[in-house]
């Protein structure tokens, strides 16, 4: 019956792969997220925000996308469509990143960046990959914040890590100018 | 030689992975590259067991990032 299933799955293998490829992931911010900051979505990091009644910074998250996905910045929330699947240590959702350092200003242009890497642990991917989502997991809603791209990778039986870039108003990882 | 925990691999879309094990480091060939560009610095290690992939790591320094320009419009127009 696998021996079947397999015969089977070839074809729609092959056509599904080739109508997938018409996507791609593309780097941005979200523009969802442009107009969330100035609804008071967000709060990433830091306890001096007058505005709120909860001052605490909200939780995020980076999940992992399959190279044929199609995420961008027109995502407005976490969505599991084109994700990893939750297979070789790879939890649905993704991993939480660490806000330690709160967004600051650098000259006129404000920036945040995650203050740690982020790690997934002997992972096996399911596909190779190719952007990873950032988004608000305090919210039920789970509001996009940006998508990064990179490199097409597939990880077997090791870690995949990713470092943050330097945190200042010129490769911040998220940049109001 | 030290062992390295490897996983052998059955894919095509189908779950089959075998169960990890510890093999000898000596019977697998070893590769490592980098990716340098404006967006980002990768370094990949991957070993291999008689020509397939059983173990392959990447670290992935992200350098150009996301940003958006502030606009205060003037009013009137």
């Amino acid at each position: 019956m696998k021996r079947f299933c397999r015969w089977l799955m070839v074809p729609v293998a092959f056509y599904a792969e080739r109508f997938l490829l018409l996507y791609a992931n593309t780097q941005a911010m979200t523009s969802a997220f442009k107009r969330d900051i100035l609804k008071g979505f967000h709060n990433l990091g830091g306890t001096d925000n007058p505005a709120r009644s909860l001052n605490t910074s909200d939780a995020y998250k980076l999940a992992l996308y399959l190279a044929t996905a199609s995420r961008g910045a027109g995502d407005t929330v976490y969505n599991t469509t084109g994700e990893l699947a939750a297979t070789g240590n790879y939890v649905a959702g993704g991993e939480a990143v660490t806000l330690g350092t709160p967004p600051a200003l650098d000259a006129t242009t404000a920036h945040v960046t995650p203050s740690a890497s982020v790690t997934w642990t002997a992972l096996t991917s399911s596909g190779a990959f190719d952007a990873a989502l950032l988004y608000n997991d305090s919210h039920a809603t789970k509001y996009a914040v940006s998508v990064h791209t990179f490199a097409s990778q597939s990880i077997t039986a090791a870690d995949f890590t990713l470092t943050m870039p330097t945190n200042d108003g010129t490769t911040g990882l998220i940049r109001i100018a | 030689m030290a062992d390295v925990l490897i996983v052998k691999l059955k894919r095509n879309g189908w779950p089959e992975d075998e169960a990890p094990v510890m093999i000898d480091q000596s019977l697998l060939e070893y590769t490592e590259g980098v990716l340098d560009n404006d967006n980002e610095r990768t370094v990949w290690r991957e070993w291999r067991l008689d020509g397939k992939i059983v173990k392959r790591g990447a670290h992935v320094t992200l350098k150009k990032n996301v940003s958006a320009q502030a606009v205060a419009a003037m009013f009137g127009k």
